[in-house]
């Protein structure tokens, strides 16, 4: 899965937890979650387990907390699906 | 360093079931904060007591964020060193509550730690509405000497910190859609601070990183402010 695929998947996952759709879809990587998106820092830790069972990964806490913006979110996606 | 932070959580809205997985759970608190329940607070509702933390954890985020604006939020890494439980516990705050002060016998009181850091913060649990928490850099804790694992952290005096000059409010909003959360938010705290520069030009405005300052007449004031919202409920700190 590139990284493509993966920004594709991930709008999907962060698609419950903010309200502005407009800028959901044109997410890059430099979109912060909780500064773009407006997401609540309360549903960041749902959107890791979202991610994991999507992706049937497991993000430690070291990697979750890099989960801020969407780059490194795909960084940290990408790195998990690459060790299965 | 001077600082203060506040969190709202909308309990309505936890998810009870994820929050007691281990996948989850295990990402808000550390490896002794889940002994640490194990051995002395299995009295409170687990659920309660990882929204709790987090709770707790924000308010310090909060607070160093106003200095370090690029830190990032680490939950885990943020440990609580000694919680002290409400000897009375709250119900509900009928839809609006603004208030100086805390009452320690109501209210959770702990010492929390980020390294060198330490912290104090005083939380309140309104039944099933709603967790209100804020914190402020320590001033006399007692974390030095307690370990978290092992030691009897069920002591009742609270730490010296003075929170008696804070002013702090909760309120039940209409919606919890963000634009709403956050100009209810806004003129929520903009009904004490109009008490406090009566006649004034009053602006609360947000810096790169999220942190609010407010304006008086233009310019910017010492005075320390937190804003937050989660779901159908906001709320501020002020000292």
């Amino acid at each position: 899965m590139n990284r493509t695929e993966i920004l594709e998947e991930l709008k999907k996952i962060l698609s419950p937890y903010t309200v502005d759709k407009e800028k959901l879809a044109a997410i890059n990587d430099d979109t912060d979650l909780i500064k773009d998106l407006k997401i609540n820092s309360a549903n960041l830790v749902d959107i890791i387990i979202d991610a994991e069972e999507k992706y049937n990964v497991e993000i430690d806490y070291d990697s979750a907390e890099k989960m801020i913006k969407v780059g490194s979110c795909i960084d940290v996606i990408a790195e998990r699906l690459s060790e299965k | 360093m001077t600082s203060i932070g506040n969190d709202i959580i909308a309990l309505k809205t936890i998810d009870i079931p994820r929050t007691r997985s281990f996948g989850f759970y295990s990402k808000i608190l550390s490896v002794s904060e889940q002994q640490l329940y194990q051995e002395q607070f299995t009295a409170i509702p687990f659920e309660l007591f990882v929204w709790l933390l987090w709770s707790v954890k924000e308010s310090v985020y909060k607070c160093l964020q106003r200095h370090q604006p690029n830190l990032i939020f680490s939950p885990v890494k943020i440990e609580l060193k000694r919680l002290i439980v409400p000897a009375v516990q709250s119900s509900s705050f009928h839809g609006q509550l603004a208030n100086t002060g805390f009452t320690d016998s109501e209210c959770f009181c702990s010492e929390i730690r980020l390294g060198p850091r330490r912290f104090s913060s005083r939380s309140v649990i309104y039944g099933d509405e709603a967790i209100f928490t804020v914190a402020q850099p320590a001033e006399d804790c007692h974390a030095e000497s307690v370990e978290p694992s092992g030691a009897d952290l069920r002591q009742t005096q609270a730490d010296n910190t003075n929170f008696s000059d804070i002013h702090w409010g909760i309120k039940q909003i209409n919606s919890s859609g963000f634009e709403t959360q956050s100009a209810a938010v806004r003129e929520f705290l903009l009904e004490i601070l109009y008490i406090l520069y009566p006649g004034r030009e009053l602006r609360i405005i947000k810096n790169d990183a999220g942190c609010p300052f407010l304006f008086v007449d233009g310019q910017a004031v010492e005075q320390r402010i937190s804003l937050s919202h989660h779901g159908e409920y906001v709320g501020y700190a002020l000292a």
